[in-house]
């Protein structure tokens, strides 16, 4: 094509345009419905949706080790772990639980501050959309031609000068998993278990037999 | 439709500030239990980081990614104290409801 007009939109714009409309709008509905739905074990099915669709947002943005890690984390591990409690504990006695309409005002007083507040930065605060144009922005994917992909690059940047950061993080994970277990873990008294050193001590019953051939004890 | 494309750093931007603010409501208008505060919660993080995510990408720097990867950590340390404590609670009376937790306020 010799020349291009000013309203001209790529098929590649179009169907990022289209692509995030679909999950932006999957995420917003599903946020709100898990603030809204009765049932906790729903309110958990559409946190997951929601959290599906921000994964395909971070791929889209060039993040694709962090959107699959958000699958992996939230939808393998979180998800479950919240599946797990409510089963745990009464789902019908939480299902009658009604919307608490108590704070109602001084609730959509702050949020709705808070998102004006926070759309007006995005709206006046134009200059970074300039910037964004500036430095290359072409997101994609695909690794450019020489380029490391986007999980090596987090490798090497992680493992060099994060690593004080990474190796408090795993401490902070192990922590949570040390209080976990601390937490719920409790002593029963009518499992059957052995101990060892009672079994040790038993001083007096025990003794040494010579037993007879063939007679037994 | 040609103004909304391409996809810029705004609209995400937008996109995280609604899902903050649905975070944050969810906080607010809870059901009395406090496994939905748990998922807000969930919502709130989720908001953070991809204003971190969005960010990186806009500007080419790496940082954001990692820093929403240790958000991704932190959530995850977060949620299963909160858990434990919720069943070590329902184990001592029966009932998570939020009334029941006030008990304590003098």
């Amino acid at each position: 094509m010799p020349f291009s007009t000013p309203f001209e939109i790529s098929p590649y714009d179009l169907t990022e345009g289209i692509a995030f409309a679909f999950f932006a709008i999957m995420i917003i509905s599903c946020a709100l419905s898990v603030i809204l739905v009765r049932n906790p074990v729903y309110a958990v099915l559409l946190m997951v949706m929601a959290f599906f669709g921000s994964a395909a947002l971070f791929v889209m943005q060039g993040a694709e080790f962090l959107g699959l890690l958000l699958i992996i984390v939230y939808v393998g591990a979180i998800a479950v772990l919240f599946l797990f409690v409510i089963m745990m504990l009464d789902v019908r006695l939480m299902a009658t639980a009604k919307l608490q309409r108590k704070h109602l005002p001084i609730a959509l007083l702050v949020s709705g501050l808070l998102f004006f507040e926070l759309v007006a930065i995005v709206i006046v605060d134009k200059p970074i959309d300039k910037t964004m144009q500036e430095s290359s922005q072409e997101i994609t994917t695909e690794p450019a031609q020489g380029l490391l992909d986007n999980t090596t690059q987090l490798g090497l940047i992680i493992y060099s000068e994060y690593l004080l950061i990474f190796e408090i993080a795993g401490l902070a994970l192990l922590l949570a998993m040390l209080g976990a277990i601390m937490l719920t873990h409790r002593k029963r008294d009518d499992n059957m278990r052995q101990n060892i050193t009672l079994q040790r001590e038993r001083s007096g019953k025990a003794r040494l037999v010579n037993v007879e051939t063939k007679g037994g004890v | 439709m040609s103004h909304l494309l391409p996809i810029t750093l705004s609209h995400y931007l937008f996109l995280s500030t609604t899902l903050f603010v649905i975070g944050l409501l969810g906080l607010f208008l809870n059901r009395r239990h406090v496994i939905v505060i748990l998922m807000s919660v969930e919502l709130l993080f989720l908001s953070a980081s991809m204003n971190f995510i969005t960010f990186s990408s806009a500007f080419g720097d790496l940082t954001g990614q990692v820093f929403a990867l240790f958000i991704l950590a932190i959530a995850a340390a977060e949620i299963t104290i909160g858990l434990a404590i919720l069943v070590v609670y329902y184990r001592n009376r029966t009932s998570i409801s939020m009334q029941d937790i006030s008990q304590l306020k003098g």
